[in-house]
């Protein structure tokens, strides 16, 4: 049976009906159209599912849905200001952080979690940080190295007006 | 992609609400706090069907270690709206852990060290970073595998566990609560409702771990020791020593800690006291190492725990 369900992501109020065995990942996916957070092993291994919910990564392929009513969650498309990459997104390119990609959105949300409470961390915090989000493309250092990078970047901002 | 089945979803907005729930629906309902082992488990195929051997004792245990249990609960019960079961107290020689409370918080919180240290090592490893912002320390010992981190910990720290049903209130030992393989003493109609153990001064306690990987992992082995000092602190007046993975539960090694009370701590009575636990230990073979790598390990990590315990006890060093 469906279940009228009230969602807050990224800052926008989304108003859906669910089944309950749905997971938070299936329902922002398929609908809400954000496909920006991926579906990888189901089981809370590879991470790539990672969104923020009140500011702390998780699975949210291990969330039910109806458990993230009236918590705030955080999605990759919830990070850039329209055309304008976030600070950690830039990074990641600038860095060569990317390769297939998969992975992505989840580093990037594990990491604005990490920055958000440390945004000058060591290279072990952020391996520790996003030891929940497996790559199997880079070899993990330019992910580290774009991290560390857009941590600078944001402190650096975070002076200005 | 793995879908979950179809299942009633209950959010009771009171303990009393949800021990009325439990009641009604009994084994076809299933409790959810983080849904880390749950949903996991809800997911997975029938795989205990494909383990062969089924019959003995020892296959049963093998192939329960090996692959969780299929769950397909009828009735899930959110505790997601019991505020009642979470949160950290400590006073009155007692810390108090409401089962709710995630690991990560658990991990980072002051208030277990350094008494209730082996707690703060356990909560700080399990799973991975992102796991431990969801799952529950009461869904971690409910899950009840004989690795289950913050299961070695209690153990060693001599806590109890209240289970709450509509009849009644009961405590219940951490040294009787495990009774298999993903098996405690919880009934259908109960639910966990808070972990205390006594606390004092003079103490401390760790929990070591040894795995092929440092996160996502589960033990290969795993052990906790505790330890109360002399008031003058220059020996052990009391120890606990629990073990991981090398038994169909979480296991005590009473005579190895028995050995220590009235001793001064050092590396010699912490090698002979690790021997005896070593001699404590069932471990079995399977595909995360042998029962001779196992008992090996037993001696190490004993050792390991039993001298990091003793520095928190002192209150040496880093924490």
């Amino acid at each position: 049976m469906k279940t009228l369900l009230k969602l807050k992501v990224n800052g926008r109020i989304f108003e859906t009906a669910v089944e309950p065995q749905r997971t938070l990942v299936e329902v922002l996916r398929e609908e809400l159209g954000l496909t920006g957070t991926k579906q990888g092993c189901g089981v809370g291994d590879c991470g790539t599912c990672t969104v923020l919910i009140d500011g702390e990564p998780m699975n949210s392929c291990l969330v039910l849905a109806l458990e993230a009513e009236g918590r705030e969650i955080t999605t990759i498309e919830g990070l850039s200001q329209g055309q304008k990459l976030h600070p950690i997104q830039a990074a990641f390119v600038e860095k060569g952080a990317i390769q297939c990609g998969f992975c992505t959105p989840g580093m990037i949300l594990a990491a604005k979690a990490l920055l958000d409470r440390n945004p000058n961390p060591t290279e072990t915090e952020v391996r520790e940080a996003l030891a929940g989000n497996l790559c199997r493309c880079t070899g993990y250092q330019k992910i580290v190295d774009a991290v560390i990078a857009a941590g600078r970047d944001l402190a650096g901002e975070g002076g200005e007006p | 992609m793995r879908i979950l089945h179809p299942f009633r979803y209950e959010r009771p907005k009171s303990l009393d609400e949800a021990l009325a729930i439990l009641e009604k629906h009994g084994a076809k309902a299933a409790p959810l706090a983080g849904g880390t082992d749950l949903i996991v488990n809800m997911k997975h195929r029938s795989m205990l069907q494909l383990v062969p051997g089924a019959g003995t004792a020892q296959a049963q245990w093998k192939s329960a270690a090996r692959v969780p249990a299929m769950e397909r609960p009828e009735v899930v019960v959110s505790l997601s709206s019991l505020a009642e079961l979470r949160g950290i107290r400590k006073g009155d020689g007692k810390l108090r852990v409401g089962p709710l409370v995630a690991m990560a918080e658990l991990s980072r919180s002051r208030d277990l060290l350094p008494e209730a240290g082996a707690l703060s090592d356990a909560a700080g490893i399990m799973g991975s970073p992102l796991v431990r912002n969801r799952a529950t320390v009461g869904g971690n010992l409910m899950n009840a595998r004989p690795a289950a981190d913050t299961a070695i910990a209690i153990l060693a720290l001599g806590a109890r566990l209240e289970l709450a049903s509509r009849a009644q209130r009961r405590w219940e030992d951490a040294s009787a609560f495990f009774t298999g393989p993903g098996r405690t003493v919880r009934k259908p109609e109960e639910l966990l409702v808070a972990v205390e153990m006594p606390i004092g001064p003079c103490e401390g306690s760790a929990y070591v771990r040894m795995g092929v990987r440092r996160q996502l992992e589960i033990a290969i082995v795993s052990a906790a020791a505790w330890i109360r000092l002399s008031r003058d602190r220059s020996t052990i007046a009391d120890a606990r020593i629990a073990l991981g993975a090398v038994g169909p539960t979480p296991i005590l090694a009473p005579h190895a800690a028995g050995m220590l009370a009235g001793k001064a701590g050092g590396p010699e009575r912490f090698a002979e006291a690790a021997r005896t636990a070593r001699g404590e230990a069932r471990p079995i073979d399977d595909f995360r190492g042998s029962a001779a790598y196992r008992l090996d390990l037993v001696e190490a990590l004993v050792t390991r725990a039993l001298e990091k315990a003793l520095a928190r006890a002192r209150g040496e060093g880093a924490p």
